[in-house]
């Protein structure tokens, strides 16, 4: 009876390890097969964001040059103007001074004076016009460049579509073109 | 037709991936300035999942963020990351009524137990409303502002060795 018991406890030991062996690769297959979708799911989420971040960034930067060129066409335009202005000013006091001040020399020295004054401050004028001249071009061909990789940013890399800020750097594009262009044929501050 | 409106409020959504039966649902600020979202289905049941990731985890994380850094001009027009670096892991399970209105507000605030709130008038089974604090990620958020305070101050050390050597 008890060799009998012993041939069935041996031939019963195979069959459990058999068993052991069948089911464990069962087990394991789904846990490999979850486990990478997971961390897949997470690195997508997270580069998804990474985009988001970039396209929203370089919307942010895309405005500031907008607004940075646009304030520098005004500012041109402001200089020519103020200087304009000032001489304007300037020739209306030193004829007013002529006509009503009396005494011949005392004029004449203080319009020398008038004439500095005028001569220093329309130079500074032309000089900042002249400088933002040179740069605008550069700097309105830049801030085009940076609205339209903004727009492909937004549109192509982005779920969330951010409507507002599309058509914000889809106007800024438009404006920064047409400053561009017409600085580049010479037509602002000419 | 059973009709789920959800409500988020007081949320940074940023980084959140809402799953409703396993389809990702974007949200959209409603009048009231919540982010909201309305999902239309014929099941009596949802399963609703809500994960939050940092932007921080992402692989090359160092070399993303640098790059981010110098497009926003040192970080001047960036926006700044979740200093706190909690992430959630949520997931319900909702018995939809004819409409049912569901308001989920950030908890994690406050504690770490429970990481939303959820008000609704339906039944609510919860599986998972947990946050934690990723200590990995603070690691690489310290890690990331020493860098871009040494990049800050090389790069201004070159700046004006370049100035005096021009001028």
């Amino acid at each position: 009876m008890e060799d009998n018991a012993e041939v069935q406890e041996q031939e019963s030991q195979p069959q459990e390890e058999l068993l052991q062996e069948e089911s464990q690769p069962e087990e394991q297959q789904p846990n490999k097969e979850l486990l990478p979708q997971k961390d897949n799911t997470a690195a997508k989420q997270i580069l998804s964001l990474n985009f988001f971040h970039l396209s929203i960034l370089l919307s942010n930067l895309a405005i500031f040059a907008s607004i940075l060129t646009i304030a520098l066409a005004f500012g041109g335009f402001v200089t020519i103007i103020a200087t304009g202005l000032t001489v304007v000013l300037l020739f209306c006091l030193l004829f007013f001074l002529t006509v009503v001040t009396v005494g011949v020399i005392y004029l004449v020295s203080d319009a020398g004076k008038m004439w500095g004054w005028f001569e220093k401050i329309s130079d500074s004028g032309l000089a900042i016009t002249q400088f933002i001249y040179k740069i605008l071009p550069y700097v309105s061909c830049v801030s085009f460049a940076i609205c339209v990789v903004s727009i492909l940013a937004l549109t192509l890399l982005n779920k969330e579509k951010k409507v507002g800020r599309i058509v914000a750097s889809s106007v800024f594009a438009v404006l920064t073109l047409v400053i561009a262009i017409l600085s580049l044929m010479g037509v602002l501050f000419k | 037709m059973n009709k789920l409106n959800m409500k988020i409020n007081g949320v940074n959504t940023r980084g959140l991936d809402i799953k409703i039966d396993d389809k990702k649902v974007n949200l959209l600020k409603n009048k009231f300035g919540n982010k909201a979202v309305i999902y239309e289905t014929e099941n009596p049941t949802v399963n609703i999942k809500i994960k939050k990731y940092l932007e921080i985890n992402s692989k090359l994380w160092l070399l993303w963020q640098m790059l981010f850094f110098f497009l926003s001009v040192f970080g001047i027009f960036d926006f700044k990351l979740d200093k706190k670096c909690v992430v959630i892991d949520c997931e319900f399970e909702v018995k939809l009524e004819e409409i049912t209105t569901l308001n989920i507000s950030m908890n994690y605030v406050r504690s770490l137990e429970k990481a939303l709130k959820v008000d609704s008038n339906a039944d609510i089974k919860e599986i998972k409303n947990v946050a934690y604090v990723d200590e990995q990620a603070k690691k690489r958020m310290k890690v990331l502002k020493i860098t871009k305070i040494c990049t800050f101050a090389a790069l201004l050390v070159l700046a004006v060795v370049l100035l005096v050597v021009l001028l």
